[in-house]
């Protein structure tokens, strides 16, 4: 069995649980105008941003000036988990503990910026790290130096399933006795003006603009795409016989991981839902679980058209009967869109909902889709014990992955 | 003596004053006052332990420095310097010897 026993986070919600709570209590957006001017270069206005980090808080500075955001996020989130849990990882077998993290895009934004300096400037002025630094696995290696995790260090990249699968991997190492210990989370920093852009021209940003918190609508019929958002969450997954010998508090266990991918477009999904539903199936397998079992469902919700109406048909498709009285909702409206690292926060999402029994909402759902019929939570959270609950993610590729979460 | 002394003080106050912003702008170091944790540049900053300079930027401060200060470093010697009072010492007596 393996149990969650570590949680760190640096979301636009603040740093730690307490303030993602809070926002999923009160269904409260994190998010902001991009220019307090009201006016942006891009069609859309806004993003949930992590708010007042400066990493020389945690990290000294000779330790951070190389690394990208993405990867000063994804270390102090990580180093949060590890304090958490409170385990000596000096103690710790070295060979029995690893590492998976997850990001879409990782460093992207140095690499934007050095491009920016080598059309204007001059090659002398590029930053010599760029390929060090900047590439996609780089803060899985300066997580594991952070660390000192010499067993392995991964980085996952499979778009916005990377966060599900770097933790299902972590979840299968222990569940097949390989390691005790697997530190596993996703970081991503996206906020930057070529990413937003491109975004914005693949027309899956809301650009609704004006009223930040109200931007994004999952399964709302008005709904017009996600925030972008960015952030980090590590979670400590170890043995629950390893967690009760040093006396660890368990939040949760991980039960239940599936993943696989349509095969099928690189961004639309299939259109029956075909590899969501079997993703839910095999999560649900390897838990030991049956579909009237889930108490709660975190979806992917990005609030675009196409994703929320196949989302709904593959629920429908995987939960057959029980679909309709199965309570889902969407987060992202919350935290943003993190794209690799969504999964991660809301894996936190998810063991909250079981320790404080509650169901976090779908904020912003104002109009009913005949697309979308099932049970969203629209916008109130509601007490209700929660036992197991799901986390969906999907990446471009077609790579669906989804999370068993059950109280202990 | 003393005035000797004075007149190398000052020689090498003058050339900190011309090192500092080559060393600020080439490690990108904010100099921000709201970042209190950020190092300040001082005679006693080790530019390995407080900054993490590596040996590309090293190459790279070489350069700069030559450049600035219109000298010709021996680059194991300049190697062996990690702290700023020792570039300090070490560019004021290359000036004096061009």
């Amino acid at each position: 069995m393996v149990v969650v026993t570590g949680i760190g986070i640096v979301a636009p919600t603040g740093l730690g649980t307490e303030g993602l709570l809070r926002s999923l209590r009160k269904g409260e957006s994190a998010a902001t105008e991009l220019s307090s001017s009201g006016k942006s270069v891009y069609p859309a206005n806004h993003a949930c941003r992590v708010q007042n980090f400066n990493p020389t808080d945690f990290l000294s500075f000779k330790n951070i000036r190389h690394m990208t955001r993405c990867s000063q996020l994804g270390v102090v989130a990580a180093k949060l988990a590890v304090q958490d849990s409170a385990l000596d990882l000096s103690q710790v077998d070295s060979v029995r503990i690893e590492m998976y993290e997850g990001t879409s895009i990782g460093g992207m934004d140095k690499i934007f910026q050095n491009h920016r300096i080598f059309l204007e400037k001059d090659y002398t002025e590029l930053d010599p790290h760029v390929p060090i630094s900047a590439f996609v696995g780089s803060a899985s290696g300066e997580i594991a130096i952070a660390l000192g995790v010499r067993c392995r260090s991964i980085t996952i990249c499979s778009g916005s399933a990377s966060a599900n699968d770097a933790i299902g991997l972590g979840f299968e190492r222990i569940s097949s006795r390989s390691v005790d210990i697997a530190i596993v989370g996703a970081s991503e920093a996206p906020i930057i003006p070529e990413i937003i852009a491109s975004f914005c021209r693949t027309g899956v940003i809301s650009t609704r603009n004006g009223n930040p918190k109200a931007a994004c609508r999952p399964f709302s019929k008005d709904r017009d795409g996600f925030i972008l958002g960015e952030g980090a969450a590590f979670l400590v997954l170890e043995s629950r016989e390893h967690a009760k010998a040093r006396g660890a508090h368990i939040y949760a266990e991980l039960a239940g991981y599936g993943s696989n991918c349509d095969a099928y477009h690189m961004v639309t999904p299939h259109p029956e839902g075909e590899g969501v539903c079997f993703a839910i199936k095999r999560a649900l397998a390897a838990a030991g679980l049956v579909v009237g079992d889930i108490d709660y469902v975190n979806a992917h919700g990005t609030a675009t058209l196409t994703n929320d109406k196949v989302e709904t048909v593959a629920f429908k498709r995987a939960f057959g009967s029980f679909a309709s009285q199965i309570p889902i909702s969407s987060t992202k409206p919350i935290t943003g869109h993190l794209l690799g690292a969504s999964g991660a926060i809301e894996a936190v999402v998810c063991t909250l909902a079981i320790n404080h029994s509650f169901l976090p909402p779908t904020i912003n759902y104002s109009e009913p889709d005949p697309d979308c019929d099932l049970s969203y939570v629209p916008n109130k959270a509601q007490e209700k014990d929660v036992s197991v609950a799901l986390s969906c993610n999907y990446g471009f590729g077609g790579k669906n992955s989804v999370l068993v979460f059950r109280k202990c | 003596m003393n005035r000797d002394r004075d007149i190398n003080t000052s020689k090498c106050e003058e050339i900190f004053d011309q090192l500092k912003p080559i060393v600020i702008g080439l490690l990108k170091i904010p100099q921000n006052p709201e970042f209190k944790r950020y190092p300040e540049i001082t005679m006693q900053t080790d530019l390995i332990d407080d900054l993490g300079v590596d040996s590309v930027e090293t190459v790279d401060l070489v350069v700069s420095i030559e450049r600035e200060f219109k000298i010709k470093f021996d680059f194991k010697e300049a190697a062996s310097k990690r702290k700023i009072f020792q570039i300090v010492e070490y560019i004021a007596q290359l000036k004096e010897h061009k």
